[in-house]
């Protein structure tokens, strides 16, 4: 699939690995599924390990060392072939090809005889070596190919896809490659191995991670300090030059670790405590609902703080357990009673279930502050797995999302390995007009007049520029004509740019529009 | 909030299922063949109409000859306002034009009763001119809806049409009336469905674990459509209430659901009503009561049985109906208005029993039953006691 990295190389950041026989490492590397684990983990962004599929794993080569993924090449073992399709009639098998050239680290290695060995790759990858066991998850920005017995059956998967509002196929070419798919039975599987490392583990809090990258992206266009709030969870540095609130303080850590375990302030501490909790209880099956599960985490919290604060905190868990039934409060009266960032956003997370509606909520009382703590625990919610495609589809997007969740999961459970650089983070349009010394160059005022061109917005002026001289004005069935016996001496259209940037942050935009403005402006 | 009210995007969160969200009874439905017979069998919630729809869609983007079919026109309008441009009508519409385009002929019709214009089919007639007809085989994919609710003669006269693939999906915990309506079997029997081409679903998707509880209260057993299992508790979901009210609190009431469709406004509630002379009554009453509110007043819509079912499902509102007309229909959050009002059969308990059972599993979120204090109530025989299963609010 198409990338493009940013510019730090493997090479770069570990010389002494990078300068490894790289001829071993390339080459199409095959993990043996099923179509509809497949399209799960299209959804998800990465190739997960069983528990990441929560209820609905089909079994396949994914299950057979929990945790690790077993890739192969040149050709498949039949046995693979077979667990993958032990579910019944509707386990399609597929093959899904990874480039692995920015993959470095501890994995295990087999050669034809079938005995595992570990060895840090790619340095110590032999030629021979047909198939690998690497620590879950891998980016789905690293698929090559995805291969099917029959071009039916490669079809049917692109129809599938579409039956599901966060299965996004449109960048994936399934083909056909009935010798691939008809397996090799003389090679050894499963290998026998000892005891593996457990990374069989539902990669929650990176998947929020990937949530909460989306959501700033689209919230990013509203403002100049969303875009930076945007920025700073893509690329989290040692000191992000933040923000005054306290609960958004430690964003960057977070998005770096997967916690702020060492935040010495309360609301942050609780704040993202709730983010993973809900993030957690994304894959927790008897977890139930998740405003439940906020709202009996802060009855938690409310129960060890101090008496003024965990006063407050179960008053407000009261008033919102209470939202559910026939309340008689308007929102501005919610805010009003509990005036605090940290009790809006709370109040936002029970009353809203989606981060598309969070898009969409309006009211005077919120401030860019919080719509960015509100994206965290929404995206906690949702997860980027849970977001539809056209909150992920801006050009460059999911590769910068899928590459940085899968990284910051390798992070958490500590598995050492290193997935090379990330895409370049997605560029917000708003962060693309930036105004500036003197206002908009022309290729930006040609981009926002398409944009609202396209998307119809009443922001458009036009300007005739007449000179000195006399007019006649006449009128007749066809309208209003000003006539003048000379050259005219302008006509400018262009944007008012107040109203079209309060526009611009109103709405998510389709791709197509989204690409035909971003080719202006390139 | 001095400076009015603020603008708002009512849209309702209605959108294809995400792969997460689907279980694996679901996608075993959602996988079956696109030709041939097949039956869903589910309760309310269970994602059947889902399947059915995901079904019509695939067809559509396969060119592949099809026709959904739906009970009445407030499903037309909810089920094309989920997925738009697909090629639907109501059964009754459609299957005249059907017959008539097969055998050139006019299918035959009952007369109207009087002052009335709908004309139903006459399915004796119907028969008598298929009894000497010899069918081509009809590549059409009959995709149908709430099939519970068409009569066997409906799927006897389809084959004999020529008709050959089939996705049925039904629940015969609705509503059966012998000959009116079709159980599971006689859909078997009459599209000769084998047992391998049917799937059961089992989990309730839509409402919450108190409002799915309080619908098996009035779940009448039958078996050939498992009771959906109850999904999993969530207390936040509230226990549904019954809420009694004076007749002078009435205008407190309707303040009540103002200011809980201001909170909620890409929530559609719904307001089941057991006649028209309560359905007429709330629409008024929402219509014109003063309440401050932070967002402009919901929409307030209804309908009635027979006229044009010109409604938004896809926007947050207020939808005032029939009891009549909520099958197959789902809300936010749904007030059962003045039960005092509905009639029971005390010689057929189990009538009134799948009203209720309909009208309550219609909610993804609370249910509240709404009734006038001080009156005398019919159905209090099959209103649950327990207050973990029905809380009860007195004036």
């Amino acid at each position: 699939m198409p990338r493009k990295k940013a510019n730090n190389s493997p090479d770069e950041l570990l010389p002494g690995l990078g300068s490894a026989p790289r001829q071993s490492a390339s080459g199409c590397w095959k993990l043996v599924t099923n179509q509809r684990n497949l399209l799960y983990m299209l959804a998800a962004g990465m190739v997960i390990p069983p528990r990441g599929f929560g209820h609905k794993y089909y079994q396949d080569s994914l299950s057979t060392y929990p945790g690790w993924i077993p890739l192969f090449r040149p050709r498949v073992p039949a046995e693979a072939i077979r667990h993958a399709t032990s579910e019944g009639r509707a386990s399609v098998p597929c093959l899904i090809g990874f480039r692995l050239d920015q993959l470095i680290g501890q994995v295990y290695a087999a050669g034809e005889d079938g005995r595992l060995r570990e060895i840090t790759f790619p340095n110590d990858l032999s030629a021979r070596d047909v198939a690998l066991l690497v620590p879950a998850p891998l980016p789905i920005s690293w698929i090559d190919t995805i291969e099917f017995r029959t071009a039916e059956e490669a079809a049917g998967c692109v129809t599938d896809a579409k039956d599901f509002e966060n299965v996004p196929i449109s960048d994936f070419t399934p083909r056909s490659n009935a010798k691939a798919l008809a397996g090799d039975d003389e090679l050894p599987w499963p290998p026998v191995v000892g005891a593996l490392a457990d990374f069989n583990i539902s990669p929650d809090v990176p998947l929020a991670y990937g949530g909460l990258l989306a959501v700033l992206t689209q919230l990013a266009n509203r403002s100049n300090r969303l875009i930076d709030f945007s920025r700073i969870a893509f690329d989290p540095g040692e000191s992000d030059p933040m923000s005054s609130d306290a609960m958004l303080e430690p964003l960057g850590k977070w998005c770096k670790t997967g916690n702020i375990v060492q935040s010495s302030d309360l609301t942050a501490k609780v704040f993202w405590g709730a983010v993973n909790r809900v993030a957690q209880a994304r894959s927790d099956l008897e977890s139930g609902d998740p405003v439940d599960v906020l709202l009996d985490y802060l009855g938690e919290q409310a129960a060890t703080l101090e008496e003024k604060f965990g006063a407050r905190l179960v008053q407000l868990v009261g008033d919102l357990r209470n939202l559910s039934g026939l309340s008689d409060k308007t929102i501005s009266e919610i805010f009003e009673r509990h005036p605090k960032p940290f009790s809006r956003v709370m109040t936002m997370y029970c009353l809203r279930g989606s981060s598309a509606d969070l898009l969409r909520f309006r009211h005077p009382l919120l401030t860019e502050d919080d719509y960015a703590a509100a994206a965290a625990l929404f995206a906690a919610r949702d997860g980027w797995l849970g977001l539809p495609v056209v909150m992920r589809d801006l050009p460059g997007m999911w590769p910068a999302v899928v590459d940085r969740m899968a990284a910051l999961a390798h992070r958490i459970i500590g598995s050492g390995i290193q997935l090379g650089n990330v895409s370049p983070r997605p560029i917000p349009l708003r962060e693309l007009l930036r105004v500036g010394e003197s206002g908009w160059n022309s290729r930006q005022r040609a981009a926002t007049l398409e944009l609202a061109k396209r998307l119809k917005w009443d922001c458009i002026r036009t300007t005739v520029s007449l000179g000195k001289g006399e007019y006649c004005v006449r009128i007749d069935s066809q309208g209003v004509h000003i006539e003048l016996n000379r050259d005219i001496g302008a006509v400018k259209t262009d944007v008012i740019p107040k109203q079209f940037l309060q526009r611009l942050g109103e709405q998510m935009f389709a791709r197509q529009d989204e690409e035909a403005v971003r080719k202006i402006l390139a | 909030m001095s400076e009015g009210p603020i603008q708002i995007d009512r849209r309702r969160d209605f959108r294809l299922p995400r792969i997460d969200e689907l279980r694996k009874r679901q996608e075993d439905a959602r996988a079956l063949p696109m030709v041939g017979r097949h039956l869903v069998i589910g309760g309310p919630g269970t994602g059947k109409s889902v399947v059915a729809l995901l079904r019509a869609r695939r067809c559509a983007e396969m060119r592949t000859p099809y026709v959904f079919l739906v009970y009445n026109r407030l499903l037309h309008r909810a089920s094309g306002q989920l997925m738009p441009r697909l090629r639907m009508s109501t059964w009754e519409h459609w299957f005249p034009r059907a017959f008539q385009e097969v055998t050139r002929k006019e299918c035959p019709k009952r007369e109207a009763a009087p002052g009335k214009s709908y004309q139903p089919i006459d399915w004796d007639g119907v028969n008598q001119l298929l009894e000497t007809h010899d069918p081509t085989p009809n590549p059409q994919i009959v995709i149908i809806d709430e099939g519970q609710d068409m009569p066997p003669v409906f799927y006897r006269a389809l084959i004999r049409l020529g008709f050959e693939n089939f996705f049925v999906v039904a629940d015969q915990n609705q509503q059966i009336i012998d000959g009116k309506n079709s159980s599971r079997a006689d859909i078997e029997d009459e599209l000769s469905i084998d047992s391998e081409n049917v799937v059961e679903l089992l989990e309730n998707f839509r409402n919450s674990h108190p409002t799915a509880r309080l619908a098996r209260e009035f779940y009448t057993g039958d078996p050939a459509t498992p009771a959906p299992e109850l999904p999993p508790v969530a207390r936040l979901s509230k226990v549904p209430l019954l809420y009694e009210y004076d007749d002078s609190r009435f205008a407190v009431l309707i303040r009540k659901i103002l200011k809980f469709s201001d909170l909620n406004p890409n929530q559609l509630i719904g307001i089941i009503a057991p006649n028209n002379e309560v359905r007429e009554a709330y629409v008024k009453a929402l219509g014109t009561i003063e309440v401050p509110l932070d967002y402009p007043r919901p929409v307030i819509q209804t309908y009635v049985s027979g006229s044009d079912a010109n409604l938004r499902f896809d926007e947050g509102g207020i939808m005032v109906i029939n009891q009549q007309s909520c099958k197959g229909l789902e809300f936010d959050f749904v007030f059962i208005a003045d039960i005092n009002r509905f009639l029971y059969n005390v010689s057929d308990p189990d009538d009134a029993k799948r009203r209720f059972y309909v009208m309550i599993a219609r909610a993804k979120g609370r249910v509240v039953l709404l009734k006038q204090s001080g009156r005398h109530c019919p159905i209090n025989p099959i209103i649950p006691t327990n207050s973990n299963i029905l809380e009860r609010h007195a004036p």
